[in-house]
């Protein structure tokens, strides 16, 4: 386990650096002058010059990513140019919001997915299966703003049981927490749950027609002890696995929920930076959400290997 | 009385051209303490039948008939009171050593959850009548091997692991779905001489399902033949094999290899195949393969002794 756990950490490793060098690419080739931008509609030819100069805007590309690299290895991730605060402190003021919204959507989405996967899978062609398959459509059609709005118009306005904006750290007050929580994290949590509801059915269906099932039953366990240990034990990899790639779903979705709810968490100052071309922001921010998948995906890696004993092979 | 006691079992599927019976009107009787094989080709309907005594086909087969397990019918009781029986009252060892077991849990997870409550009261009690229950099917370091995975142990040493299931929960009958097919010669022999003292010590009476005619002889004290989803013959091995009653039976064992035949003797074999599902009438099903068929056996055969024709005449 200690050797494929080794072997695992390593191989992230060329992933990390693939990604840091498509993040920085990515603004490099993105089209407008960031130094005219910043400089602003008053600025000389000459101003823009020297401000590109000022920025190191003007040394050739591998230049810039080899110091860009070299930076973020010592934890400096840059500096906004619109407010002058450091990206990694930018980053720490939102991050709790962000993880809150995306574990408490994750928690929503495996609490649902998993259980009605496993029972669509259990009785194909019943009332949980189509739950699942309606379910599924509805939840992978209908976009996180719809869904919030819809959350946010009925529970937040109407019934008055949630706040309709904003963020309340859970350690400051978890009451408060869960009321400016749940609206945005169900929202989210809607596309992601039809996803592991899909593919717990498939990888359910799969493994409770396997023989070591019906060795199960022969040996008189109740069904809820086959379908949860026999079966879930051997599908957890594969739902694991989706899971993790799904992660994307949830980065993706945070964006546009925290902006909806109005929560001040990464999603929004991504969109913040953008809109202003702050170059640096949008550099950190999205390295370090990509590097959260990264490890997000290292991590069900591991666990599907403590868990199923063929993959450490 | 017999131990397990099966009267006009019926095992029907569904299909787009009305219900196909695999199994019609079988019975079985197994007394305590006694081996009895169910042979037949593959789609016989031998494999269906005792599935069907489990209760573990799927919902989509209908069953109807009786199957007295001390007395008590497991086609008729409640899905839980069946449930109570199996592992207790009758376990099952199937053909698939290498995925009959469950591949993410431990050798000693799998035997502890098949014993009976009050010996899995203790952990430390549960472990050592785990270790106790692999020693006894001649698995050596049984403490270390509780902690193992099945993919670490050999094809033997899985279906030994299987034997160690079934016995967890000191069951009267043993259903032996073709134990030894998936297996090497040298291991086969291993687990029949298992299965033997096994049942010398304990007097657990075996169901033995096979198309292998060498390890029935070897192993059943009677035989049952099906052929496409009837009993035609039941008798005692000895004579069964002296003597075949029905064409079928003989037609299998006039199959059977023999040691000294020569290399040009060549292997009798029946001709043709078995009917499916859909082509069985209500007439002799393997008139069409049979040396003997005449005009006669396009009419039922008898439903009590032989199902032959020929053999009944003979006999009367």
């Amino acid at each position: 386990m200690l050797g494929y756990a080794l072997r695992r950490v390593a191989a992230s490793v060329p992933v990390a650096f693939c990604v840091a060098l498509f993040v920085f690419a990515l603004l490099y080739l993105a089209p407008g002058d960031p130094a005219a931008l910043m400089a602003g509609d008053a600025a000389s030819p000459a101003d823009i010059e020297k401000l590109r100069a000022a920025l190191g805007l003007d040394r050739p590309f591998l230049t810039r990513f080899v110091e860009w690299l070299w930076r973020i290895l010592h934890g400096d991730l840059g500096t906004s140019v619109f407010t002058g605060i450091p990206v990694a402190t930018l980053i720490g003021q939102r991050v709790l919001a962000t993880f809150s919204l995306m574990i408490v959507a994750l928690l929503i989405a495996s609490g649902i997915g998993v259980p009605m996967g496993a029972l669509a899978a259990y009785r194909p062609g019943g009332a949980a299966d189509r739950a699942v398959m309606v379910g599924g459509v509805l939840g992978f059609s209908v976009p996180v703003f719809v869904t919030g709005y819809l959350l946010s118009y009925i529970f937040a306005y109407r019934l008055g049981w949630f706040a309709v904006q904003g963020f309340v750290s859970p350690f400051a007050d978890f009451g408060g927490f869960l009321r400016t929580i749940l609206l945005p994290a169900a929202s989210l949590a809607g596309a992601y749950a039809a996803l592991i509801a899909r593919i717990t059915r498939a990888t359910m269906l799969d493994v409770l027609a396997q023989d070591h099932v019906r060795t199960a039953r022969a040996k008189g366990l109740g069904e809820a002890r086959v379908v949860i240990v026999h079966g879930l034990s051997n599908a957890a990899a594969p739902i694991l696995t989706v899971m993790g790639m799904g992660a994307a779903v949830l980065l993706g979705g945070a964006v546009v929920t925290e902006t909806v709810f109005g929560i001040p968490g990464l999603g929004r100052l991504t969109v913040d930076a953008v809109l202003r071309r702050d170059y640096p922001v949008i550099q950190g921010v999205t390295l370090f959400l990509a590097f959260i998948f990264v490890a997000v995906n290292l991590g069900v890696d591991l666990l599907c290997a403590a868990i199923d004993p063929r993959v450490r092979q | 009385m017999a131990l397990l006691d099966v009267r006009g079992l019926r095992v029907e599927f569904a299909s787009r051209s009305g219900p196909l019976a695999a199994v019609e009107g079988l019975d079985l009787a197994v007394a305590p303490g006694e081996t009895l094989a169910l042979v037949g080709e593959s789609g016989s309907g031998k494999s269906v039948a005792s599935m069907a005594v489990m209760g573990l086909l799927p919902a989509t087969a209908r069953v109807s008939g009786q199957a007295l397990f001390e007395g008590e019918d497991l086609i008729a009781m409640p899905p839980a009171e069946l449930r109570r029986r199996r592992g207790s009252g009758i376990a099952m060892v199937f053909q698939e050593p290498m995925t009959s077991l469950n591949p993410v849990l431990t050798i000693g997870r799998q035997l502890i959850e098949a014993l009976p409550r009050v010996e899995r009261a203790s952990r430390a009690a549960a472990r050592g009548r785990a270790a106790e229950l692999l020693a006894s099917v001649g698995i050596t370091a049984p403490e270390s091997r509780l902690d193992e995975f099945p993919h670490q142990l050999s094809g033997g040493m899985r279906q030994r692991v299987m034997i160690a299931i079934a016995l967890a929960g000191r069951p009267r009958l043993i259903i032996a779905d073709e134990p030894t097919t998936a297996l090497d010669v040298t291991v086969q022999a291993q687990i029949v001489a298992l299965l033997q003292s096994l049942q010398r010590d304990t007097g657990i009476a075996i169901l033995l399902i096979s198309h292998d005619l060498a390890l029935v002889r070897q192993m059943a004290g009677r035989v049952a033949v099906m052929y496409a989803g009837r009993k035609v013959e039941e008798a005692a091995a000895a004579a069964l094999f002296d003597r075949p009653g029905h064409p079928y039976s003989a037609g299998l064992i006039a199959a059977i290899p023999r040691l000294g035949g020569g290399r040009e003797a060549r292997l009798a074999e029946i001709p043709g195949a078995a009917p499916s599902l859909a082509e069985r009438g209500p007439g002799c099903n393997f008139a069409p393969r049979c040396p003997m068929a005449a005009e006669v056996c396009a009419t039922p055969p008898p439903a009590t002794g032989i199902a032959c024709h020929f053999r009944t005449e003979a006999a009367a």
